[in-house]
C-alpha cells in the first residue's frame, strides 16, 4: 500500500473517534453504582415503560428527555446520569425539586414561572400552580398549551419520584413505610375480624392508621393508572412489571413483587442515607431475586446499557465530520491529496460502520425492523445513502461520491438528534403497525428508495457545484457522474414503486382500500413520478447531462416534500413526527436546493472539448 | 394528407418527451391537490382534480385552470400503448420493460374501472350493534341489503402502556341465502379470526330475484373495521364498506 502511515495512523484515530462518547463518558458522568455496563449496577437492572423492558438507564433517559429534552440532568453540582438521577428522586423526593430540569419553549410562561432562559424547576411549577393552572385553562392560544404541557411535565416529574420507593410525605425511610402500612393493614383486619365476632361496629380509631395510609396509596395509584405511558414500572411482577405503590396496593401481590419493592425500598434509603455499601448490599439482593424469578432477557438490558453509554450514533457523527474534513483539505493540499484522501476513506468507512453498528443494536433492542418511527427512517436512509455513496467511491474514486456520503450521513445524524422530544424512544408499535413483515416490506423498501433519490440528488450537486470552481473542460466528468446519477435512480425507482405498491396493499388489508389519495400517498407518487421522469429522461436521451443532473438536484425536494413535508400538512393518517419549526427547515432545505439547480445551465466556456 | 396526419399523431401520442412531460406535469398536479387538500379536505379534492378532465385551482384569489387526473390519465394510457408498440423490442430486456409498462396501463385502467364501478363508505358500530347504512366518503348515506353486525371487539394492549397491541374481531359472513329470515340466521354465525389487522369482513353475493327483485344488487361488500377511532377512547370501531355502485 502507498500509503500506509497515513492508513494506520487514521485507522488509530478512527477508533479514539469511535469511542469518544464511552470515555467522555467514563471521564465525566459515570458513578459505577449507577451506571457501569461490566460490573452490576442500578442502571442495569430491569424496568418497564411504555410496554417494553429496558434497563432502568433508558427509562430514566425517557423521562428526562420528556421533561427537558435532555438525557442527562443538568443540576447545580454538575452533570449527573439519568438512571443516578432517577435513583436519587426516589430516595429522596425533594433532592432536585429546586433544580431547572424542566422546559418550556414559550416566552409567556417562562415569565409566569419565574424561569431561567427556558428551564424551571418543580418548584417553580409549584409555587406558581394556581396561575400555570388559569393559563392551562385559556382556551386554545400557544400559552394554554404551553401551560398545559408544563402541567404534564409537572405531574410526570411527581410519578418519576415515586418510582422506586412509595412514601407519604411524612415518612423519611421507604422500608418503614412498608413495615408500618403492613403493621396497620393487619391490626385493621384483626380489628374488623373482632368486630365481627362481638357483633360491634369495629372501632375507628383502630382503624385510622391503615386508613390514612390507604387514601394516600389509593390517590397515588390512580393518579399512575391514568398515565400509564409516563410511568416507569420498577417492580417485577410474575408475568410483567408494577409500580411500588401498586404493589403495596394490590391485596393479591405475588411474594416476588413485595419482596422486590421491599428491597427496593431498602436501596432508596441507603441512597438517601448515603450510605454505598448499603445500597450494593441490596442492589446484589435484587440481582439474584431477579434472577432466580426469570423472564428477564439479560442480553438485551445489557447490549441497551452498552448501547446507551457507547453512542454509535454520536461516534459516527465525528467520524463522518472529520471524514468530510479529510476530504475538504485532499482538494485544497494537492501535494498531500493522497494520504489524505486515505485517511478519509478509513474515516468515512469506519463512520458507516458505526453507523449501521448502530442500526443493528437498535434492531435488536427493539425486535424491529430498521424502520419503525420517523427517527429511525432518518437514520436508517442516512446509513444507507452513505453506504452506497462510500460503495461508489471505493469502486470508481469519485471523491464527490464519498463527500456526498458523509454528507448524508451527518446530516441524518444531525436531524435525528435534533429531533425535539420524540427522539429515539423506541416505543412499542401500536396495533395497526405492529407488524415486522409490513414494516419491513413496506417502510423500509420505500425509505431504501428515498435514500437512492437523495443520494443521486446530493452526488448530482457536487458535481454542479464543482463545475462551477473547474479550471478544466469537465464535460467528461458530468457524463461519467450523470451514469452514475442514473444508476441511481433507477435503482431508486425501482424500489420507491415496489414500496408504494406494497404500502397499497397493507392500505388495503388494514383500511379497506388499495389508494385514497392521502398527503403521504400523494408524496410516495411524486417521488415516483419525479424519478421516473428523470430516468426517462437520461435513458431516451432528451437532455444534456448537466439538465439531467439538475433535475436530479430536483428531485432532493420532491422527496423531502414526500418524506417530511406531507406530515407538516397534519391531515391524513400519515401525519406523525414533528410539526413545530418544519416548515423554516424544509424551507431551507428547498430553498438550498433551488440554489444549485439554476448552475446545471452553466457552460464551460474556456478552451477544449466539451462532452456538451 | 391523413395518412401524414395521421402519422404524426401517432409520432406525438407514441413520444417520450409526452411520457416525461405527463410524469412532471403528474407529479405537479399531485402536488397541487395536496395542498388544496388541507383546505377543501381529502375527499373533494380527490373528486376536484383526480376525477375531472379539467379542473381550476384556486390559491386565495388566483385561479389557474389544470388539465385534470382523468384527461392525463387518458393520455398516459394512449402514450403507453403507443410507444409500447414503437419501442417494443424482444429479449429479456424488451420483454421485462413492455410487461412493466403494460402493467401500468392495467394499473390505470383498473383505477378508472374502480371509479365507475365501485363505491366506499364506513359504518361506525358500538359492540353489538347492527346497521345497514354506508356512510359513504362524500357524506352520502346508501343502504345496503343486509345488515352487518359487530358482535365483538376487543383491544389488547402493550403490558403498561396505553398503546394498543391487538385489535381482534368477531367477524360475520354472509352467504349465498334463500330469504332474508335465513339470511339473518347465517349472519349470527360467527367466525373468529385472530389478526395483526382489524377486520370485519362480510361477504355477500346473490342476484336480485333472491331478494325479490325489489331490493337492489349488491354484489359483494367487505367491512373493515378501522383501529384508529379506537385511538380516541371511544369503544366504536368505524368499518369500511366496499361494494359496486347501486344501480338503480
Amino acid at each position: 500500500m502507498k500509503n500506509k502511515f497515513a492508513f494506520s495512523s487514521a485507522l488509530m484515530l478512527a477508533l479514539a473517534a469511535a469511542f469518544l462518547p464511552a470515555c467522555a463518558w467514563f471521564a465525566f458522568t459515570a458513578d459505577p453504582l449507577y451506571d457501569s455496563p461490566f460490573s452490576p449496577s442500578l442502571g442495569t437492572l430491569p424496568a418497564m415503560k411504555g410496554g417494553r423492558v429496558m434497563p432502568v438507564s433508558s427509562a430514566a433517559a425517557d423521562v428526562l428527555k420528556s421533561l427537558g429534552g435532555s438525557v442527562k440532568a443538568r443540576t447545580s453540582g454538575g452533570k449527573i446520569s439519568a438512571s443516578k438521577w432517577l435513583w436519587q428522586l426516589s430516595a429522596d423526593s425533594r433532592k432536585f425539586s429546586g433544580e431547572k430540569l424542566l422546559r418550556t419553549d414559550n416566552r409567556e410562561l417562562q415569565k409566569i414561572l419565574g424561569a431561567n432562559g427556558r428551564y424551571f424547576s418543580y418548584d417553580d411549577l409549584a409555587n406558581n400552580y394556581e396561575k400555570v393552572a388559569d393559563a392551562a385553562n385559556g382556551g386554545d392560544s400557544k400559552l394554554a398549551k404551553a401551560a398545559q404541557a408544563a402541567l404534564e411535565r409537572g405531574m410526570e416529574y411527581a410519578l418519576a419520584s415515586n418510582t422506586f420507593a412509595q412514601k407519604t410525605p411524612d415518612e423519611n425511610s421507604a422500608a418503614k413505610q412498608i413495615r408500618d402500612w403492613q403493621a396497620a393493614l393487619s391490626a385493621a383486619s384483626a380489628e374488623i375480624a373482632d368486630a365481627k365476632k362481638d357483633g360491634r361496629e369495629p372501632d375507628r380509631k383502630k382503624l385510622a392508621p391503615a386508613d390514612a395510609i390507604f387514601k394516600y396509596l389509593k390517590n397515588a395509584d390512580a393518579f399512575e393508572t391514568a398515565y400509564p405511558d409516563r410511568v416507569v414500572n420498577a417492580v417485577k411482577t410474575d408475568s410483567a412489571f408494577a409500580t411500588p405503590t401498586h404493589t403495596m396496593l394490590e391485596r393479591g401481590s405475588p411474594e416476588l413483587s413485595r419482596k422486590h419493592a421491599e428491597i427496593y425500598a431498602e436501596i432508596c434509603d441507603a441512597l438517601a442515607a448515603n450510605d454505598v455499601p448499603a445500597a450494593r448490599a441490596a442492589l446484589e439482593k435484587a440481582r439474584t431475586l431477579l434472577q432466580s424469578a426469570g423472564g428477564i432477557n439479560r442480553t438485551r438490558l445489557f447490549v441497551e446499557t452498552f448501547s446507551n453509554i457507547f453512542e454509535p450514533f454520536t461516534g459516527g457523527f465525528i467520524l463522518y465530520a472529520a471524514a468530510l474534513v479529510f476530504f475538504g483539505f485532499a482538494g485544497l493540499i494537492a501535494s498531500r491529496a493522497d494520504a489524505l484522501k486515505t485517511m478519509g476513506g478509513v474515516f468515512a468507512a469506519g463512520a458507516v460502520a458505526l453507523h449501521i453498528a448502530g442500526i443493528a443494536l437498535r434492531m435488536y433492542i427493539q425486535m424491529r425492523p430498521p424502520v419503525t418511527n420517523l427517527y429511525s427512517s432518518i437514520v436508517f436512509t442516512g446509513a444507507v445513502a452513505a453506504a452506497i455513496g462510500a460503495g461508489i467511491y471505493f469502486s470508481r474514486k469519485y471523491v464527490s461520491a464519498v463527500v456526498a456520503a458523509c454528507a448524508a450521513g451527518a446530516a441524518s445524524l444531525v436531524v435525528a438528534m435534533n429531533l425535539p422530544y420524540s427522539g429515539d424512544t423506541m416505543g412499542m408499535m401500536r396495533a395497526v403497525l405492529n407488524s415486522n413483515f409490513w414494516l419491513t416490506a413496506h417502510v423500509s423498501t420505500i425509505m431504501v428508495g428515498y435514500c437512492g433519490i437523495f443520494l443521486a440528488g446530493f452526488i448530482a450537486q457536487a458535481r454542479l457545484v464543482a463545475n462551477l470552481f473547474s479550471r478544466e473542460n469537465f464535460g467528461a466528468a458530468t457524463g461519467a457522474v450523470s451514469r452514475t446519477v442514473f444508476a441511481l435512480l433507477g435503482f431508486a425507482l425501482l424500489f420507491t414503486f415496489a414500496g408504494t405498491m406494497l404500502g397499497g396493499i397493507w392500505a388495503d388489508m388494514s383500511w379497506g382500500r388499495f389508494w385514497g389519495w392521502d398527503p403521504k400517498e400523494n408524496g410516495a407518487l411524486m417521488t415516483v413520478l419525479w424519478t421516473a421522469a428523470a430516468v426517462h429522461l437520461k435513458a431516451a436521451r432528451l437532455c444534456s447531462d448537466r439538465f439531467f443532473l439538475g433535475f436530479a438536484v430536483l428531485g432532493n425536494i420532491v422527496a423531502a416534500w414526500a418524506w417530511f413535508g406531507v406530515n407538516l400538512l397534519g391531515i391524513g393518517m400519515h401525519s406523525y413526527g414533528f410539526t413545530d419549526g418544519g416548515w423554516i427547515w424544509l424551507g431551507a432545505f428547498v430553498a438550498s436546493q433551488l440554489a444549485v439547480f439554476p448552475l446545471c445551465f452553466l457552460k464551460f466556456r474556456g478552451t477544449g472539448n466539451a462532452k456538451k | 394528407m391523413v395518412r401524414k396526419l395521421l402519422k404524426s399523431l401517432y409520432d406525438i401520442c407514441s413520444s417520450r418527451r409526452l411520457a416525461v412531460g405527463l410524469m412532471v406535469y403528474a407529479a405537479f398536479l399531485v402536488f397541487v391537490a395536496t395542498i388544496a387538500q388541507t383546505q377543501i379536505g381529502i375527499e373533494a379534492a380527490k373528486s376536484k382534480f383526480f376525477e375531472s378532465f379539467f379542473c381550476l385551482a384556486e390559491f386565495s384569489a388566483v385561479k389557474v385552470p389544470l388539465v385534470g387526473g382523468a384527461t392525463v390519465g387518458a393520455l398516459a394510457v394512449v402514450n403507453l400503448l403507443a410507444s409500447g408498440w414503437r419501442y417494443a423490442r424482444g429479449g429479456v430486456y424488451g420483454f421485462g420493460m413492455s410487461i412493466a409498462h403494460m402493467a401500468l396501463v392495467l394499473l390505470i385502467l383498473s383505477g378508472a374501472l374502480q371509479y365507475f364501478m365501485r363505491s366506499e363508505g364506513s359504518v361506525m358500530l358500538t359492540e353489538g350493534a347492527e346497521s345497514d347504512t354506508v356512510a359513504l366518503r362524500n357524506g352520502a348515506k346508501i343502504k345496503i341489503p343486509f345488515k352487518i353486525k359487530l358482535v365483538k371487539f376487543d383491544a389488547e394492549y402493550w403490558s403498561g402502556s396505553s398503546t394498543p397491541k391487538l385489535f381482534e374481531q368477531t367477524r360475520i359472513p354472509a352467504r349465498r341465502l334463500g330469504s332474508p329470515e335465513n339470511r339473518r340466521n347465517e349472519l349470527a354465525r360467527l367466525v373468529r379470526r385472530l389478526d395483526v389487522l382489524p377486520n370485519v369482513v362480510c361477504g355477500q353475493r346473490e342476484n336480485e330475484r333472491a331478494v325479490g327483485g325489489a331490493q337492489p344488487r349488491a354484489a359483494a361488500a367487505v367491512a373493515r373495521s378501522r383501529g384508529d377511532v379506537l385511538r380516541n377512547g371511544s369503544d366504536v370501531p368505524a368499518a369500511n364498506v366496499r361494494g359496486k355502485r347501486r344501480r338503480q
